[in-house]
């Protein structure tokens, strides 16, 4: 049964705003840096993951309550997008730090690291050799095709 | 980002219970449609010639009871409405048509819409048809 566009993208309207996964009112949710490879599939949980908690390095809280969600111009996916905390999604090294740690890409977790919600993986990890080395988060997002709603 | 199985099964959850208590609950139809269209998702009320020569008429009653789950087959996420009283319909006019499909609708809107496997002359009374079940289905690769 092919659903009309309106019932489809509530799909991502309802998780956009959903305060048991990623809409919390209170307690946001986190990302983290990745440290050890892995590869990202709906399986993967939060015990298959080692997240960073180096100083400098922690999960960073995003934002409480509802998160944004639109439509893509370009595709027509539906987005929910994971809002970013003042200064974004960013991590530095302290001083002092030596390293190295690699950063396989990023984990968005409950505030109590229980509960896995999305990862992704860079294309290129990032090692992390000093002090004073950045790493920025890219928009986070879950796109929805509603088209292969069926 | 690659989402969990939590979020993929939190995803149909919330949808099921949209379906349960959002657009015209309690009014679901399914209705035969008897003009040809593309089932799609900018379908509107306009774009269909709704049959309305079928007992129950006005459509047949869907339960609103909705649950969410998986397909064992393809493993996906569903959100299904419940088998209501009604998942037939007998033709109550010899008026010679033909029936394409269906839409499901919720309201006074179509809610989503699909096409028998072939178009089908209908031209007595108590000529019966099945219903097809409400039932959404989320594939894992629908959403990153």
């Amino acid at each position: 049964m092919i659903p009309v566009k309106a019932l489809s993208e509530q799909t991502a309207i309802l998780l956009a705003a959903d305060a048991t996964t990623l809409a919390p009112a209170v307690n946001p949710n986190k990302v983290g840096l990745v440290v050890a490879n892995f590869n990202p599939t709906p399986d993967t949980v939060i015990g298959d993951l080692t997240i960073s908690a180096d100083t400098g390095l922690v999960p960073l809280a995003g934002v409480a309550g509802a998160q944004n969600e639109s439509v893509d111009p370009l595709s027509g996916e539906f987005m929910v997008e994971i809002v970013p905390p003042a200064g974004g999604f960013r991590w530095e090294t302290p001083p002092g730090f030596v390293g190295p740690v690699t950063v396989y890409g990023y984990a968005l977790i409950n505030d109590g690291a229980t509960t896995l919600f999305g990862s992704e993986k860079l294309l290129t990890p990032i090692v992390l050799t000093g002090p004073n080395q950045a790493v920025v988060a890219p928009e986070l997002t879950f796109r929805i095709d509603g088209t292969r709603i069926v | 980002m690659v989402p969990s199985q939590t979020i993929l099964a939190r995803i149909m959850t919330l949808f099921s219970g949209y379906l349960n208590t959002g657009i015209g609950a309690g009014t679901w139809f399914i209705k035969p449609v008897k003009s040809n269209f593309t089932p799609g998702p900018n379908l509107v009320i306009g774009d269909v010639t709704i049959d309305t020569n079928w007992t129950p008429s006005n459509a047949s009653p869907i339960s609103a009871g909705v649950d969410s789950g998986v397909n064992p087959v393809t493993m996906g996420k569903v959100s299904k409405l419940a088998v209501g009283s009604t998942q037939c319909a007998r033709s109550n006019s010899a008026t010679s048509r033909i029936v394409y499909g269906w839409v499901l609708i919720g309201g006074a809107d179509v809610m989503a819409s699909g096409l028998f496997p072939a178009p089908f002359t209908v031209n007595a009374t108590f000529q019966w048809i099945d219903l097809p079940p409400v039932s959404f289905e989320l594939p894992l690769n629908a959403v990153r």
